[in-house]
C-alpha cells in the first residue's frame, strides 16, 4: 500500500494548494477510517488531540497534531507507483505573453536530485518552444552546498536582466536577506524544488514551487519506522544540509513523531552535506556506538544510500530498519532487496515543469493566488520494497 | 421378344462399360494420391532443411547489416560533432548568446536532441540552457581521450544515446571548453532497424554486453528492459548452442548463433557486436515460423494435390457420361426435328394464307390499293394489275372502266405532276442498282371526286443482274390528311405571327410603363422641386416668377403625357368618333400654323407651309382629329429636329378621288435625326420609341404616332412614312374628304388677265404652287427663288416697259430678306404696284417697318387659291392695320358661384376668378349650390362655374334641378362645367344636361375668360 505524505494540514496550505490538497487529506482520513480504527483511540490517548491531520495548522516546527495517520497502516506495500512520478506533463493552457523568456535557477548543490528537476524544466521549455515561446535558462549549483556562494549568484544575476530568478535556498536565515534586497530592488524572485524561505520567515519572494511538507514527509517516514520496529527501539537520525529548510524540517518531524512514543529513543543525530560518502562513514559510525540500534531516519538523497551501504557491510540489515527520502537508483535498489524499508520519493520532474509554468506567468506580471499558487505544492510518495522494482522500470528503466 | 432381348443386352453392355470407367478412374486416382503424399513428404523434409541453412545466413547478414548500420550512424554523428568544433569561431564564443545560438544552429542541422559544449567546471552549456552537468553526465567526471558513447539514465523510460568527444584548445569566458556532445534517441535510432511483423514473429534489439537492454523494446518473449543473459540461462538450449558460449560471445563481443526453447517457444539467436560501442545487434527469429511455414506450404500442397487428383477423375467420369447421353440425345433429337420440320412447313402455310387474308382487310379498310407489274428480262413491262380496291378509290368499277394498263393510271396524272411522277416511275423500274426506291405523291383525276391527293409507293424484285422482275406498290388517297396539314400549317403560322406580335407587345408595353415611370417622374420632380423653391424663396418674386415658369412647362408636358396615354386609350377602347362637319382646309392649316409657330421660333427652326393644287377648300371632317393628326406630326418633326434644321407641312390636292370627293395629301417633312428601317416598320405601334428617353433625353410617350394613325384609319385614310437616319424623315397622310361646297373659284379675274405677276421665294414648291394659283386667275406669272433676281427682274420688267403687275415675295429669303427685296423694288417701280409679303412666321413685329418698305399686304403661309383671290381681287388697296390685340374683356364686378367640393380646387378657381375682377361665392356640393342660388334669387348670380364630381349631389344633377326651377331667370342661369372630366362624351353629357359649356381641368385660363366673355356678354 502506498501512502502519500502530504503537507495539507498546515494554514498557508489551504491558500496554496487548494482543492487538490484539501480533497487528499480527505481520503487520507477514509483509508484511516476504513483500515485502523481500533487504532484510533490509542492514537488519541497517546498524542491527546484529535484525529485529522487536515485540522492540523500552525508551523511545521511543533504544532503537528499527535494522531499520526501513518499509524493506521497496517500492511505497506508498494502497490500504484505510476503516478509517483509523472512524465507525461502537459502545459496548463496558459498563453504567455511574449515570444521569448529569460530565467536563472540556482539550487543547493550539484546532485542527481536536482538532475530530475533540471529534466522536468528541459521538458517544460520544449513545450514551450513547441507554442514558439523560446525559455533561455541557467540552472546552476555550486559542487558543495554554500549558502554565501548561492547569495553570489543571485547578485550576479540581479545585474544581467533576467525575466525572474529562482532559488532553491541553502540556508533561510542567510539567505532571505538577499532575496528580499533583490525584491526590493524590483528583481522578480522565487523560490523552488526542495527549499523555500516562506513569507513568515519574513521572505519577500512572490512564488514557491516544490515540497511544501517536509516536515510531514520527515514525520511520516518516522512514524512507518516506528510502526515497522513495533513502537520501540533506538534511532538514528540523519540530515543532509544544516540549514537546509527541507532537510531540517523533516529531521524535526521525525523527532516529533519519536517524541510521541515513549519506547522510541533517538540516539543519534548528525548532517552528510548532501555526501554519500559522509553518510555511509557516519551511519558506520552509528552502528559501532550503537550496537542495538535499530532503525535510521534518513532525510535526504544522499543519506539512505550511504546508510544502506554501511548497513550492508556491517551485516546488520536484517536488525536495522533504514526509511529516507528520494529516488536515487541505487537506493532503490536497496529497497528492492529489502535492506531500505520505505522511501519517500518526491516528484522532481513536476517541481522543474512546474517551476517553469510558474515563472512564466510572474515574468508576465502574474499575481500570486490570482495567476498561480502563491505555494505550488508537488507530491512525495511512500515506496515500499514491493514497488521499487515499478519505480526502478518507470524512473530509470530498469528491469531485472 | 427379339426386342427385349435388343434392349437387355445393351443395357447390360452400359453397365460394363459404366463399371470399367469408374474402376479405371479409382485406380489413376490411387496412384495419383501415393506419388502425391511421397512426393510432399521429400519435399517437407529437404525444404526445412535448406530454409533453416537460408535463415541462419540470413540472420547473420541480416544482424551484420544492422549493426552497421548502428556502428554506421554513430560513426556520421561523431562526424557531426568534428564538423561542428571545425566550424566554431572565435566570434562564437564572444558570448554566452553566440555560443548558445551556434549550439542551436548545430542542433537544428544536424537533428539530434541536444547539442553541447560543457567548460571545465561542468557547466553545459546548449541552445537555451546553462546548467551544471557533473551529476548528470558521468563522462564529465572522466578524462576523456576520444569519443564515447554512452546511454543516458533519463527517467520516464526515455533512454538516450550520447556521443560525447574530448575538445582541445578552446576557451570560453576564460574557462577551458573540455567536453562537445550530442544527444539522440535510441527510440528513432532504431525505428528503422525494427523486424517485427504483424504477428511479432522476428525481432530486433540492442544490448550491452552484459545484457543489459540498451531500449525500452521488448524481445521476443523478454519484457522490455529484461537482461537477455539473465533470462536466457533459463532456456533451455537445443544441439550445437550453449549458455555458456553465449555469454562467452556476449562477454568477449564475438558474433554468434544460438537456438533455445524459451518460455516454450523455439527461438533462433543472432548476434553481432556493434563496431566501436560495447553493444551487441541481437535478432531474433521463433524457430515455428519457419516450420509452420513450411508444413502450411507442404500441407497445402498436398491437400491441393489430392483434390486435383479428384477434380480429375471425376471430370473424366463426367465426359464420359456426357459423351453416351448426347449420342443418345442425338438420335431422339433428330427423329423430333424430322416431325417438327413437317409441322411447320404446314403451320407456314396456314400462316401465310392467315397473312394474306388480314392483308386485304387491312387495305380494305385503310383504303390502300394494290397494284402490280411484271416486266421480262429485257425491262418491258408484260403485265400491269390494278387491284378492284384501287379501282374503287378512283372512282371505276370494273377492268373495262380501267383496264389493266399503265395508261389508265398515267392519263389521269395531274399536269404539273405528271413528268415528276413518270420519271420517278421509270427511273426506279431501270435501276439495276436497286437503290433508288418509288415514293411519290401526285394528284390523280378521279372518277366523281375532281382531282385528289395520292401516294403511291413501291418495291422491285430483281434479277441477279438486276433487271425487274415484279413491281408491287400501295397507293394510298392522302387528300384529306394533306389538306388538313395545309390548313394545320396555316394555324400554326397564324398562331405563332399572333405570339409574335403579342410578345413584341408586351415588351412594347412593358417599356412603355419604364418609359411612363420615367418620363412622369421627371416633370413631376420638376414640378415638385420648384414648388419646393418657390416656397423657399417667396420673398424674391422674381425667382418665384422662374420657378413657376418652369412649373408650367413641366405641368403642361405632363399634362401632354396624360392626354396622349387617355387619348390611345379611348381610341382602342373606341370611344373615340370621328365627327365630320364642314371645315375650311386654309382655316384649319393657319391655325396648325398659329399653334406651332412659338415652338419652331424657340427650337430656332425654319418653317415652310404650303399648298399644291388645292382646289376644294371646304371639306366635311372631323376638323379636331385632323388637326391632331398634323400636330402630332409636326411635334414628333420638331422634337426630333435640331436648332437650325427645317420642318415643314405640305397640303396637296391629289386629282384621283369619286366624285363629291378629294383626295388630299398632307406631307409633313422634317431634316431631323430621322429613323432606322427596323424601326419604321413600327413607327406606328403603340407605346414604340427607337431609343427610350433616358437615353436620346427626348420625352413622349410613344403613342403619338399610333394615336395618329389609329386616327387616320378611322378617317379611312392612309399613312405613310420615309425616313433616313441622320437625314430626316417625311410622313405622308392620304385622306378622302367629302366636297361640302364646290371648288374655288377658277375664273380669271378681268383686271389681271394677261398681267405680269413676280413671285420670289426661296422654295421652289412655295414658286411653284403660288404660280400655278396665279395663272389660273389669268396672270402671267414668273418665280424667282432669290430675292436679288427678284429685283434684277423687276428693273428688267420696268425696262421692258412690261412691268410686274403684283408681286409676291417671301419674307425670308436666303440672299436677300423680303422687306429689303420689297424696298429695292418699291423703288424702281414706285408706289402703285401690290407687293405681298408671303410668310408662315407672325409678321407683328416687322410690319411697320415692311409697310415703311412699301409692302401692300401680309398673306399668311399657306396661301390658298382663294386667299390669293380674295387678296388680288381686292382694289389694290392697302387694308386697315389689322387689331393686334383683341380688348381685354371687361367681367370686373360680376358674380359667379363656384360649386367644387376640392379645396385646392376652389383656392385656384377663386383666385383666377378673382384675378379677372369676378366676384365668387364658393360652395362644396351641388345641393348646397341649387339652395345657394334660391336663397340668392334672381340676378345675383351671373354664372355658375360647376363641378361633376360631388359628394352629395353631382354637376349633372345640380343643373337639371336648377332648370327645372320655376323661376326662369333662376333657371336660365349660365352654367360651365368644370370638370376633370375632359373627353368628349363628358362635353356632351354637360351640354345634355343643361349646361352651357365645359371647361376641361386643369384650367386654361384663356379658354375659360373667353368661354365666360362669350357667356356673360
Amino acid at each position: 500500500m502506498r501512502k502519500k505524505a502530504r503537507g495539507a494540514s498546515r494554514s498557508q496550505d489551504h491558500r496554496s494548494g487548494g482543492k487538490r490538497s484539501f480533497r487528499w487529506s480527505e481520503q487520507w482520513l477514509r483509508e484511516l477510517r476504513e483500515t485502523g480504527r481500533r487504532t484510533l483511540l490509542l492514537a488519541a490517548l497517546i498524542g491527546g488531540c484529535g484525529l485529522g491531520l487536515s485540522g492540523c495548522t500552525g508551523s511545521p516546527g511543533g504544532n503537528l497534531q499527535p494522531a499520526e495517520p501513518t499509524q493506521s497502516v497496517a500492511v505497506p506495500s508498494g502497490g500504484d507507483t505510476a503516478s509517483a512520478v509523472r512524465f507525461d506533463r502537459e502545459l496548463d493552457g496558459y498563453q504567455p505573453h511574449k515570444r521569448a523568456y529569460r530565467f536563472y535557477f540556482t539550487y543547493k548543490v550539484v546532485h542527481p536530485w536536482w538532475d530530475a528537476v533540471a529534466l522536468g524544466m528541459e521538458d517544460a521549455a520544449r513545450q514551450y518552444e513547441d507554442m514558439g515561446v523560446v525559455i533561455d535558462y541557467e540552472y546552476l549549483a555550486p559542487g558543495t552546498v554554500s549558502a554565501q556562494d548561492q547569495i553570489r549568484r543571485l547578485e550576479d544575476a540581479a545585474g544581467r536582466e533576467f525575466d525572474v530568478i529562482g532559488v532553491d535556498v541553502a540556508d533561510v536565515a542567510a539567505v532571505t536577506p538577499a532575496i528580499n534586497a533583490l525584491i526590493a530592488d524590483g528583481q522578480r524572485v522565487m523560490t523552488f524544488s526542495s527549499s523555500d524561505a516562506a513569507r513568515e520567515d519574513g521572505c519577500t519572494r512572490i512564488a514557491y514551487v516544490g515540497n511544501t511538507h517536509n516536515y510531514e514527509d520527515g514525520a511520516a517516514l518516522t512514524e512507518a519506522l516506528c510502526e515497522k520496529l513495533g513502537f520501540r527501539g533506538k534511532v538514528a537520525i540523519l540530515v543532509g544540509t544544516e540549514g537546509a529548510p527541507c532537510h531540517e524540517d523533516r529531521a524535526r518531524g521525525a523527532q516529533d513523531v519519536l517524541a510521541r512514543y515513549p519506547e522510541m529513543e533517538l540516539v543519534e543525530l548528525d548532517y552528510d552535506g548532501d555526501s554519500v560518502d559522509k553518510a555511509y562513514r557516519l551511519t558506520q559510525d552509528f552502528l559501532e556506538r550503537q550496537p542495538d540500534l535499530a532503525g535510521i531516519v534518513c532525510c535526504n538523497m544522499s543519506n539512505p544510500v550511504g546508510a544502506a551501504r554501511a548497513v550492508v557491510e556491517a551485516g546488520r540489515s536484517d536488525s536495522v530498519v533504514i526509511v529516507g527520502m528520494d529516488h536515487d537508483q541505487e537506493a532503490l535498489r536497496y529497497l528492492r532487496s529489502g535492506v531500505i524499508y520505505a522511501l519517500g520519493v518526491q516528484d522532481c520532474y513536476s517541481i522543474g515543469f512546474d517551476t517553469i509554468q510558474v515563472a512564466v506567468k510572474i515574468a508576465d506580471g502574474g499575481r500570486p493566488e490570482e495567476d498561480y499558487p502563491e505555494k505550488t505544492e508537488e507530491p512525495t510518495t511512500l515506496i515500499y520494497q514491493d514497488g521499487a522494482a515499478a519505480m526502478l522500470e518507470i524512473l530509470y528503466g530498469e528491469i531485472l | 421378344m427379339e426386342r427385349s432381348q435388343y434392349t437387355g443386352a445393351k443395357g447390360t453392355q452400359n453397365r460394363q462399360t459404366v463399371a470399367f470407367a469408374i474402376l479405371g478412374g479409382l485406380i489413376i486416382a490411387a496412384i495419383l494420391l501415393v506419388t502425391t503424399v511421397w512426393v510432399s513428404g521429400t519435399a517437407r523434409t529437404g525444404t526445412r532443411e535448406a530454409v533453416g541453412r537460408i535463415s541462419e545466413f540470413y540472420l547473420e547478414e541480416l544482424a551484420g547489416r544492422r549493426a552497421q548500420v548502428v556502428s554506421g550512424e554513430l560513426n556520421t554523428h561523431f562526424t557531426y560533432i568534428e564538423n561542428a568544433l571545425g566550424i566554431l569561431e572565435p566570434a562564437d564564443l564572444a558570448s554566452q548568446e553566440s555560443l548558445c545560438r551556434f549550439l542551436g544552429r548545430v542542433r537544428r542541422l544536424y537533428g539530434v536532441e541536444k547539442f553541447a559544449l560543457v567548460d571545465a567546471d561542468g557547466i553545459v552549456y546548449t541552445e537555451h540552457s546553462v546548467t551544471s552537468g557533473l551529476s548528470r553526465y558521468s563522462f564529465l567526471s572522466e578524462e576523456l581521450t576520444g569519443p564515447v558513447v554512452r546511454t543516458a539514465n533519463l527517467y520516464g523510460a526515455k533512454k538516450q544515446v550520447t556521443l560525447a568527444m574530448p575538445v582541445e584548445d578552446l576557451s570560453f569566458q576564460g574557462k577551458q571548453l573540455k567536453v562537445c556532445f550530442l544527444q539522440l534517441n535510441i527510440d528513432e535510432m532504431l525505428s528503422s532497424l525494427t523486424l517485427e511483423t504483424g504477428v511479432n514473429e522476428t525481432y530486433c534489439n540492442l544490448y550491452y554486453r552484459n545484457g543489459t537492454s540498451l531500449t525500452n523494446n521488448s524481445f521476443g518473449n523478454l519484457m522490455a528492459g529484461q537482461n537477455l543473459l539473465t533470462a536466457l540461462s533459463e532456456a533451455e538450449m537445443a544441439n550445437g548452442s550453449s549458455y555458456a558460449r553465449l555469454t562467452e560471445d556476449f562477454t568477449s563481443g564475438r558474433p554468434g548463433q544460438a537456438s533455445f526453447r524459451y518460455a516454450g517457444i523455439q527461438e533462433d539467436l543472432c548476434y553481432m557486436p556493434v563496431e566501436g560501442t560495447n553493444w551487441m545487434m541481437t535478432i531474433l527469429i521463433r524457430d515455428n515460423v519457419l516450420g509452420e511455414q513450411i508444413s502450411s506450404i507442404s500441407s497445402g500442397m498436398l491437400r491441393r494435390s489430392i483434390i486435383q487428383i479428384a477434380v480429375t477423375v471425376a471430370a473424366m467420369l463426367g465426359v464420359f457420361a456426357a459423351l453416351i447421353g448426347q449420342y443418345r440425345r442425338s438420335a431422339r433429337l433428330l427423329l423430333q426435328q424430322e416431325k417438327a420440320d413437317g409441322d411447320r412447313i404446314r403451320a407456314a402455310y396456314a400462316q401465310i394464307e392467315r397473312e394474306q387474308t388480314a392483308m386485304d382487310i387491312i387495305h380494305a379498310a385503310l383504303g390502300s390499293g394494290l397494284w402490280s407489274m411484271e416486266f421480262n428480262e429485257n425491262a418491258e413491262m408484260v403485265s400491269c394489275t390494278w387491284t378492284d380496291v384501287f379501282r374503287n378509290m378512283l372512282g371505276y368499277e370494273s377492268e373495262e372502266d380501267f383496264p389493266n394498263r399503265l395508261e389508265s393510271w398515267s392519263d389521269l396524272l395531274y399536269e404539273e405532276d405528271r413528268d415528276r411522277v413518270l420519271r420517278a416511275y421509270w427511273d426506279t423500274v431501270m435501276d439495276y442498282t436497286g437503290e433508288k426506291t418509288y415514293d411519290v405523291e401526285y394528284r390523280l383525276l378521279t372518277r366523281h371526286a375532281g382531282w385528289r391527293w395520292f401516294h403511291a409507293a413501291g418495291r422491285l424484285s430483281r434479277r441477279e443482274d438486276g433487271s425487274p422482275i415484279s413491281f408491287v406498290g400501295l397507293f394510298l388517297d392522302v387528300d384529306d390528311a394533306r389538306n388538313m396539314n395545309e390548313q394545320l400549317d396555316l394555324q400554326r403560322l397564324d398562331l405563332e405571327d399572333a405570339l409574335a406580335a403579342a410578345q413584341h407587345a408586351n415588351r412594347a408595353k412593358t417599356t412603355f410603363l419604364n418609359n411612363m415611370s420615367h418620363d412622369i417622374r421627371t416633370p413631376m420632380n420638376a414640378i415638385i422641386g420648384f414648388t419646393s423653391l418657390a416656397a423657399a424663396h417667396i420673398d424674391h418674386p422674381e425667382q418665384v416668377q422662374d420657378y413657376l415658369g418652369k412649373i408650367t412647362t413641366s405641368s403642361n408636358h405632363l399634362l401632354s403625357l396624360i392626354n396622349d396615354v387617355l387619348d390611345m386609350s379611348r381610341i382602342e377602347s373606341g370611344k373615340v368618333k370621328i365627327e365630320e362637319k364642314e371645315t375650311s382646309l386654309p382655316e384649319c392649316m393657319h391655325d396648325l400654323k398659329t399653334i406651332v409657330q412659338a415652338d419652331i421660333a424657340s427650337k430656332q427652326l425654319e418653317f415652310y407651309i404650303d399648298t399644291a393644287d388645292v382646289v376644294n377648300e371646304h371639306v366635311l371632317c372631323d376638323k379636331l382629329r385632323l388637326n391632331q393628326i398634323l400636330l402630332n406630326l409636326l411635334s414628333n418633326a420638331m422634337k426630333f429636329t435640331l436648332p437650325g434644321g427645317m420642318v415643314g407641312v405640305r397640303i396637296i390636292q391629289k386629282g384621283a378621288a369619286a366624285d363629291g370627293w378629294a383626295a388630299y395629301e398632307f406631307q409633313v417633312r422634317d431634316t431631323g435625326i430621322g429613323m432606322s428601317k427596323e424601326f419604321q416598320a413600327h413607327v406606328f405601334e403603340p407605346f414604340e420609341r427607337e431609343r427610350t428617353s433616358t437615353i436620346s433625353g427626348i420625352q413622349g410617350t410613344g403613342l403619338g404616332m399610333a394615336i395618329t394613325k389609329n386616327i387616320v384609319d378611322m378617317m379611312g385614310g392612309a399613312i405613310s412614312v420615309a425616313s433616313e437616319e441622320g437625314k430626316g424623315t417625311t410622313f405622308t397622310v392620304s385622306l378622302q374628304f367629302r366636297i361640302c361646297s364646290g371648288p374655288v373659284r377658277q375664273e380669271v379675274i378681268p383686271q389681271l388677265q394677261g398681267l405680269r405677276a413676280l413671285v420670289a421665294d426661296d422654295d421652289f414648291n412655295t414658286c411653284s404652287s403660288v404660280t400655278k394659283m396665279l395663272s389660273i386667275i389669268g396672270m402671267r406669272p414668273d418665280w424667282t427663288t432669290s430675292g436679288k433676281e427678284a429685283v434684277l427682274r423687276t428693273k428688267l420688267a420696268v425696262e421692258q416697259t412690261d412691268a410686274y403687275a403684283a408681286y409676291i415675295i417671301d419674307w425670308l429669303m436666303p440672299d436677300m430678306n423680303g422687306v429689303e427685296v420689297v424696298r429695292r423694288i418699291r423703288g424702281l417701280i414706285g408706289g402703285d404696284t401690290p407687293i405681298i409679303i408671303l410668310t408662315a412666321y407672325d409678321w407683328a413685329d416687322i410690319e411697320e417697318e415692311a409697310r415703311d418698305a412699301g409692302v401692300t399686304a401680309f398673306c399668311s403661309k399657306p396661301i390658298f387659291l382663294s386667299e390669293l383671290r380674295e387678296v388680288l381681287e381686292s382694289p389694290f388697296a392697302a387694308p386697315g392695320p389689322e387689331s393686334s390685340a383683341e380688348q381685354a374683356a371687361d367681367l370686373t364686378g360680376r358674380r359667379l358661384l363656384l360649386a367644387e367640393d376640392n379645396e385646392l380646387n376652389q383656392e385656384i378657381a377663386v383666385e383666377i376668378l378673382q384675378g379677372a375682377g369676378l366676384a365668387v361665392d364658393v360652395v362644396g356640393d351641388g345641393a348646397v349650390a341649387l339652395e345657394k342660388l334660391k336663397e340668392a334669387g334672381p340676378g345675383w348670380y351671373d354664372l355658375i362655374l360647376m363641378d361633376i364630381q360631388m359628394p352629395i349631389m353631382d354637376g349633372y344633377e345640380a343643373t337639371q334641378q336648377i332648370r327645372a326651377l320655376e323661376d326662369p331667370r333662376l333657371a336660365h342661369i349660365p352654367i360651365i362645367a368644370m370638370t376633370a372630366n375632359a373627353f368628349d362624351e363628358d362635353r356632351r353629357a354637360a351640354l345634355e344636361a343643361g349646361m352651357n359649356g365645359h371647361i376641361a381641368k386643369p384650367i386654361d385660363v384663356p379658354k375659360l375668360m373667353e368661354l365666360l366673355k362669350e357667356l356673360l356678354e
